[in-house]
C-alpha cells in the first residue's frame, strides 16, 4: 500500500486535496461564513478582504460561501448520474456478453449508436427538450455515459465466460443467476470500481459545462459552472470569482480520476 | 454406463458469410462402468468439444448421449441437476478452475450448496474429509486460489467434485500443465480413488504413455472421427 | 565464447506479510562457458528464481544476497541501465509462456527487427532482412507470412519459435531458456528440443526445466534443485544412475518408468533436516536432525548423508 502511494505522489496528493474539498462542502453550513444566496448590493464587486476571503460577486454575495456550497449539487448529481449509467451499462453489458448472438448484436449496436453521439451537443439538445433542471441533467449525463460502461463490462464478461471456473460452476449445476451474482460480479468488482471513479470525473466536467451554458442548475442556487458563467463580466475585478470555482472543478475531477488510477494499480497488484 | 450414439457437431463462424467447421462426425462409443477410457488426438481436434457435449455444457447438432440409461437431452431441469451429481469434469488449467474471489473453503462448499446437499455442519465436515482424501492439509482452506500451487489446485478441484459422490469423471488433460512428478502423484491418487469409490474415468490426454498407463481402452479422434486404438483387460492397481 | 557465470552463496527471499519465502538457499554453482547446463526441479524448487536472478528480473519484494560474477563483474551490483545492456545482448532470456511475451499489437516482423535495430544498430531494411534469416533458421514455415502476422494468428509452436528467436537475435553469449516446453504436447516438444539443440551450438545455454528427458538430451551438466537447494549435480547420466533419493524419485515418476509417485510433500519444511526425510526409505537418524551438506562422490555432488562415508564433505 505504501509503495503505491510513494510511486504515485502526484495522484495521492490530489486525492487528499479532493477529500478535503469534499469534506468542506459536506460541512458547508458550518464552515461558510455567509449565506450563499444573501444579496447585498452595497458590498458588490469587492476584492478579497478580511470579511470576504474570495471577494463578492455582482450581487454582493460572498464568493467563498458560494464556492463551498456550490460543490454540493455537483458532487451529488455526479454520483447519482454515474451510478445510474453504471447500472444501465453493466446490466446491458452483462446481458449482451453472456447471451451472445443476436441479443449481443442488438445491444452492441445500440451502444455504438449512443457512443457516436456528440456529447455536449446532445446534452444541450436534451436539456432543450426536457427543460432545465435536475432531471434533464441526469438524463443527459446518463445517456452520454452508459454505452462506454456497457462496452467495457461486456468485453470483460466475454473473457470471464471462457474461464474454467465459470464452466465448472455450470457443470456443477449452478443456476444462471447464481453464476452472475457469485461468479461474474465479484470478478467484475475491480473494473467496476475503477470505472466508477473515472466516470464521476467526466460527469463533474460535463455538469460544469452544462451549468455554464445555463442548462443545468439555475441561479440563485450556487453551482460552480453557473458561477463561472456569471463571473465572465467582472472577473478582472474579482479574479477569484472564476478561479475559485474553476479550481474546485479541476480538483474534484482530477482527484476522482487519480483515485480511479490508484485503485486500478491496487487491484492489478493483487492479481 | 455411458453410451454415445451418432453425435455430430459443427461450428459455425461468421455472420455475413457463414463458414462451417465440422468437428465431430458420427461419433459413437460406449464406456462400461468401473474402467478408465482414454481419448487421444491432436490439439484442437475436438476432444474438449466432445467432453463438453458429454457433460451437457454444449449441445450436439444431432445424436444422443445416454448416461445410466437416460438420454441427457431429454432430462428435465431437476433431473439434469441430479445428473450433474453423478458426472463431473476436471479441466486442464487448475489455476483457472477455481473462483479467484472465493476462498478454498468457499470453493469446496460450492458443489454441495448448489446441489442443496446436507446441512451446513455436515458440509463442513465433508470438506475436511475430502481435503484429507487428496492429501492436503486444512490450513489451505482459508487461502485464495492464487496462493496455492497448480498441483494443489488440481487436487482441490478433485476434492470438491468428490463431495458430490460422482460415479463418472471426465479428466480433460488434467496434468498437462503440471510437473511430471506432480502428474504421477495425481494420476496415482485418481487410480486409488477409482478402486475405493468405484469410479469410471474418461481421460483426455495428448501423452500416449500416460494414457497407456492409466486406461484400459483408448480411442483416437482424428479428422472428426473416432478410432478404437486398443483394448485391454481390466487393469489391477499397479 | 563469453565467460562463465559464477554464483556464490546466493540467497533469495520473497518478503510477504504472511511469512517470507526463502526461495533460494545459499546456492553456489558455476555455469561454464562451452557447456549446456540444466537446472531441473519441481515447481517451487527455486530453479526459475535462480535463473531470473541472473538477469535481475525478480519481483520487487525479492531480497537477494550473494554474488553472481560474469566477465569479472558482480551482476547483482549493476543498476537497471547497465542491466539493459546485458539483457538480450550478452545474456538473453527465452521466457515461459510465449504468448505472453509477444506484443499483441505489433506484427512479428517488427518485433524481431526491434531487437536487431536496438542491440545491433541495424537500419530498418537490414533488420528486416536479419529477422527473415533468423526465422528461417528456426524452421518457421512461410516466413514472409509470419513476418506480417500478429501474435494471435500463430499457433503455440510457432509463437515459441518466434520468442526463441528473440532470445538469440542479438547473438548473446548466454541464453537462459525458462521452461521451454511447459504445457506442450509431444510433437511440439520434439520440435522445440531440436531448436534448442541448434541454439546450444551457437551460444552457451542454461536450461531451466522440470522435463528430465529434455535436460538429459541437451545438457552436458545437470543440477537438481529441491526446496531452494542443490541436491545433486552431475553430467547427463544423472538420471540413468541417480544417487540422491529425490532424483531417483523424479526419475521414477516419469511415465516411461512406471509413473511411481513420490508421496505428497509436507507443508512446512525447516532447515534442520533433510527436505525429503519424511518419506525417504534410506533415511537414518541424522537425516531428521541436520540438513545434509553436499558430498563429492563419483564425479557428482550429492546432498545426502548416505554418502558421508564414501564421499568427501564440501
Amino acid at each position: 500500500m505504501m509503495k503505491l502511494i510513494t510511486n504515485n505522489l502526484f495522484q495521492t496528493f490530489f486525492v487528499i486535496i479532493m477529500a478535503v474539498l469534499i469534506l468542506i462542502t459536506v460541512f458547508a453550513p458550518m464552515i461558510a461564513p455567509y449565506d450563499p444566496t444573501s444579496v447585498d448590493i452595497t458590498a458588490s464587486l469587492q476584492d478579497s478582504s478580511n470579511e470576504h476571503i474570495f471577494g463578492t460577486d455582482k450581487l454582493g454575495r460572498d464568493i467563498f460561501s458560494r464556492v463551498i456550497y456550490g460543490g454540493r449539487s455537483s458532487i451529488v448529481l455526479a454520483i447519482i448520474a454515474t451510478m445510474l449509467s453504471m447500472l444501465i451499462g453493466m446490466t446491458l453489458g452483462i446481458i449482451g456478453g453472456l447471451n451472445g448472438g443476436r441479443i449481443d448484436l442488438l445491444i452492441t449496436g445500440i451502444a455504438n449508436i449512443f457512443m457516436g453521439l456528440p456529447g455536449v451537443t446532445f446534452m444541450i439538445a436534451i436539456a432543450a427538450l426536457m427543460g432545465t433542471g435536475v432531471n434533464s441533467l441526469i438524463t443527459a449525463l446518463v445517456i452520454n455515459s452508459w454505452a462506454g460502461v456497457s462496452r467495457i463490462i461486456r468485453s470483460k464478461v466475454l473473457v470471464l465466460k471462457k474461464e474454467n471456473f465459470i464452466e465448472s460452476a455450470q457443470a456443477l449445476g449452478a443456476s444462471q443467476g447464481r453464476i452472475i451474482i457469485k461468479y461474474f460480479l465479484p470478478n467484475l468488482m475491480a473494473d467496476t470500481i475503477v470505472l466508477f471513479a473515472g466516470r464521476i470525473s467526466t460527469a463533474i466536467l460535463s455538469l460544469a459545462s452544462l451549468s455554464y451554458l445555463g442548462l443545468g442548475i439555475q441561479p440563485p442556487t450556487p453551482d460552480w459552472g453557473v458561477m463561472i458563467s456569471e463571473s465572465r463580466s467582472f472577473f478582472r475585478t474579482v479574479p477569484l470569482a472564476i478561479m475559485g470555482p474553476g479550481l474546485c472543478i479541476v480538483i474534484l475531477s482530477f482527484g476522482t480520476n487519480s483515485l480511479g488510477d490508484l485503485l486500478r494499480q491496487y487491484f492489478e497488484s493483487k492479481q | 454406463m455411458l453410451k454415445v450414439e451418432n453425435v455430430y457437431k459443427t461450428y459455425n463462424s461468421g455472420i455475413v458469410k457463414r463458414r462451417q467447421l465440422p468437428v465431430l462426425n458420427d461419433i459413437s462409443f460406449e464406456i462400461p462402468s468401473g474402467i478408465s477410457v482414454g481419448l487421444m488426438g491432436d490439439s484442437g481436434c475436438g476432444k474438449s468439444t466432445l467432453a463438453r457435449i458429454l457433460i451437457g455444457l454444449l449441445n450436439a447438432d444431432s445424436g444422443r448421449v445416454i448416461f445410466d440409461g437416460r438420454d441427457i437431452s431429454e432430462l428435465s431441469g431437476i433431473e439434469k441437476k441430479k445428473f450433474r451429481r453423478k458426472m463431473q469434469i476436471v479441466f486442464q488449467n487448475p489455476e483457472s478452475s477455481l473462483n479467484p474471489r472465493m476462498t478454498i473453503l468457499q470453493n469446496m462448499l460450492e458443489p454441495m450448496i448448489i446441489q442443496k446437499l446436507y446441512s451446513t455442519t455436515e458440509q463442513k465436515s465433508i470438506v475436511l474429509e475430502k481435503i484429507k482424501t487428496v492429501g492436503l492439509s486444512d490450513n489451505l482452506l482459508l487461502r485464495y486460489p492464487r496462493e496455492i500451487s497448480g498441483g494443489e489446485a488440481q487436487r482441490i478441484v478433485l476434492a470438491r467434485i468428490l463431495t458430490l459422490n460422482p460415479s463418472f469423471i471426465i479428466l480433460d488433460e488434467p496434468t498437462s500443465m503440471l510437473d511430471m512428478s506432480v502428474q504421477a502423484q495425481i494420476l496415482d491418487l485418481l487410480k486409488r480413488l477409482q478402486a475405493e469409490l468405484n469410479l469410471t474415468y474418461l481421460l483426455i490426454s495428448h501423452d500416449k504413455r500416460v494414457v497407456e498407463w492409466f486406461t484400459e481402452q483408448t480411442y483416437l479422434l482424428k479428422n472428426g472421427t473416432l478410432h478404437k486404438e486398443r483394448s485391454e483387460k481390466h487393469k489391477g492397481l499397479s | 565464447m563469453g565467460s562463465d557465470i559464477i554464483i556464490k552463496n546466493l540467497n533469495i527471499k520473497f518478503l510477504r506479510k504472511d511469512g517470507d519465502i526463502h526461495a533460494v538457499k545459499d546456492v553456489s554453482v558455476e555455469f561454464k562457458a562451452g557447456q549446456v547446463t540444466g537446472i531441473v526441479g519441481e515447481s517451487g524448487s527455486g530453479k526459475s528464481v535462480l535463473g531470473m536472478s541472473i538477469l535481475q528480473l525478480l519481483p520487487e519484494n525479492a531480497e537477494v544476497s550473494g554474488k553472481i560474477t560474469y566477465s569479472g563483474m558482480n551482476i547483482l551490483l549493476k543498476n537497471e541501465k547497465q542491466m539493459r545492456e546485458i539483457r538480450g545482448n550478452k545474456i538473453a532470456l527465452i521466457p515461459q509462456s510465449p504468448s505472453e511475451s509477444l506484443n499483441p499489437s505489433m506484427k512479428i516482423g517488427n518485433q524481431v527487427s526491434e531487437i536487431f535495430r536496438h542491440h545491433k544498430r541495424q537500419s530498418r531494411h537490414e533488420a528486416l532482412k536479419s529477422s527473415e534469416c533468423i526465422l528461417e533458421e528456426f524452421h518457421l514455415l512461410d516466413v514472409p507470412r509470419c513476418m506480417s502476422s500478429y501474435g494471435f494468428q500463430l499457433s503455440g509452436g510457432m509463437k515459441q519459435r518466434v520468442v526463441s528467436s528473440f532470445g538469440i537475435a542479438a547473438n548473446p553469449h548466454w541464453v537462459i531458456a525458462d521452461e521451454p516446453t511447459k504445457g506442450m504436447d509431444r510433437v511440439l516438444e520434439t520440435q522445440i528440443t531440436e531448436v534448442l539443440g541448434e541454439i546450444s551450438k551457437r551460444t552457451n545455454m542454461l536450461i531451466i526445466t522440470h522435463n528430465l528427458m529434455l535436460a538429459q538430451e541437451l545438457c552436458d551438466r545437470i543440477i537438481v534443485m529441491h526446496n531452494g537447494c542443490i541436491i545433486e549435480k552431475g553430467d547427463s547420466n544423472i538420471f540413468k544412475n541417480p544417487l540422491h533419493p529425490y532424483t531417483e524419485g523424479l526419475v521414477k515418476s516419469m511415465p516411461e518408468n512406471g509413473m511411481v509417485p513420490m508421496p505428497f510433500a509436507q507443508q512446512k519444511q525447516n532447515n534442520n533436516s533433510c527436505g525429503i526425510c519424511s518419506w525417504c526409505h534410506d533415511k537414518s537418524d541424522i537425516c531428521t536432525m541436520e540438513k545434509p551438506p553436499l558430498f563429492k562422490v563419483a564425479g557428482r555432488l550429492v546432498r545426502c548423508f548416505q554418502y558421508a562415508q564414501s564421499g568427501k564433505r564440501l
